[in-house]
């Protein structure tokens, strides 16, 4: 005997390191493709050579969960208790409740890990407590639940010190963390871009065309990165306030360009632009205020209520603008 | 992304609270300050209204509309008129959707 509990043996067992199909899988994830593919088998997973005394982590099947937590442990063994949460990570589990008391308590019956390790410790990530509640978990299977940090990478300090710091227990959400969200929400918004500037490019030209492109780009991309900087804590008034400084000189070169065309076909450019493209980036913003950690539903809700019914009246009006322009640029020769 | 425009449902009963921490230990924000003898709540203005707080204490001191991540809880309320909030729905689960049983 090596000192390992027979049961082990039937486990199976995996490594810290990443290969280049997990790499791939990351990369198709992160970027928002091949949507539910991305799920680990739910079950007990032997992590290196863990004996019955050995730690046992819980995660999500999701496999950027998964190998984010396993990669963090490299040089510890222990056991990791996989839920069944649809292939979604730890904290949208935990409020859609697959992340749940009652997810957690099946899946410890039936990998039967009462035989498996002697101890009865489960250490889970922080952000699975919205959906977890460790006394009852505690009082129906005897397995004390404790809360680790919410990185996966903070996880061999944790285990070092035994408890997480201040800093291990919050939620950050630093420039590196709002880029990882750009791709899959690029990737989702490359084809209306491309219909809208095909449409522009015909009825308007290339500025036009040029207009479906900032929209996205100033929604998509600069609005994640300059989010912290943008003015007030207000996610839809963030948007407006990039999103006119956008428009800006979208607006001017539409007044100087249109040499031959009359002063108020100029202006007409000149004022959709600085209607359509505000309120849309305000509308990404306040998309994006999903992804971000820290939007209350209360505070959401009330951003919805406050800014909503004024952006899709200028929103309207702003399209409605475009519509007659193209028409009158097409049909009426302007 | 301190101060709040609306109140939040974060509330707190100190009458029931038996002390435990377990809602500081929770928390990604730091909302409760939990000293040995008393629990505070210390920076309601930073509530996300996650519902781990709730959801883990035992005493039931603690109450918050909400719960759980905040994308899943956003794109509810912005489409509510259209579809059930996908958390009401239990098993219905965004992009494990149709694998999921």
């Amino acid at each position: 005997m090596d000192g390992r509990h027979p049961t082990h043996l039937g486990l199976p067992r995996i490594t810290h390191e990443m290969s280049r199909t997990s790499r791939w899988d990351h990369f198709l994830a992160q970027c928002g493709l091949r949507p539910g593919r991305h799920q680990v088998k739910p079950g007990l997973y032997a992590l290196g050579n863990p004996t019955a005394d050995s730690p046992v982590f819980v995660t999500a099947n999701y496999t950027l969960s998964f190998d984010a937590l396993r990669s963090a442990l490299a040089g510890i063994d222990g056991y990791i208790l996989v839920l069944d949460t649809c292939g979604v990570n730890v904290w949208c589990a935990a409020a859609r409740g697959t992340f749940g008391t009652e997810a957690l308590v099946h899946r410890i019956a039936v990998t039967r890990l009462h035989d498996v390790v002697h101890h009865r410790l489960l250490i889970l990530p922080q952000l699975a407590a919205p959906g977890v509640a460790a006394h009852e978990v505690a009082a129906r299977t005897g397995f004390t639940v404790e809360y680790g940090p919410v990185r996966a990478q903070d996880l061999p300090r944790y285990l070092e010190a035994r408890q997480a710091s201040a800093e291990m227990r919050r939620v950050q959400f630093y420039l590196l963390d709002r880029l990882a969200v750009i791709p899959a929400t690029l990737v989702r918004s490359l084809v209306p871009m491309a219909l809208a500037a095909a449409i522009l490019y015909a009825t308007g030209g290339l500025l036009a065309a040029a207009f479906a492109v900032a929209i996205v780009l100033t929604g998509v991309v600069l609005y994640p990165v300059l989010l912290p900087w943008l003015p007030t804590d207000r996610f839809t008034a963030k948007g407006l306030f990039l999103g006119g400084v956008t428009a800006l000189p979208f607006a001017l070169a539409a007044l100087a360009g249109y040499n031959q065309s009359p002063w108020w076909f100029r202006g007409g450019w000149a004022l959709a632009s600085l209607l359509v493209l505000p309120t849309a980036v305000a509308y990404l913003g306040l998309r994006f205020s999903s992804a971000t950690p820290y939007a209350s539903t209360t505070h959401v809700r009330w951003e919805i209520l406050t800014y909503v019914p004024m952006m899709a009246w200028l929103a309207g009006a702003g399209f409605l603008l475009i519509i007659i322009l193209s028409l009158l640029h097409v049909l009426g020769g302007v | 992304m301190a101060r709040r425009a609306a109140e939040g449902t974060l509330r707190y009963f100190p009458n029931l609270c038996n002390h435990c921490g377990m809602c500081a230990t929770v928390c990604p924000y730091g909302v409760f300050a939990a000293g040995s003898h008393e629990v505070r709540v210390a920076r309601p203005g930073v509530c996300i209204e996650c519902g781990a707080c709730q959801r883990n204490c035992p005493a039931g001191a603690v109450r918050v509309e909400g719960g759980g991540c905040t994308a899943e809880r956003i794109i509810s309320v912005l489409f509510a008129s259209r579809e059930r909030p996908v958390a009401e729905q239990g098993r219905n689960c965004g992009e494990g959707r149709r694998r999921c049983p």
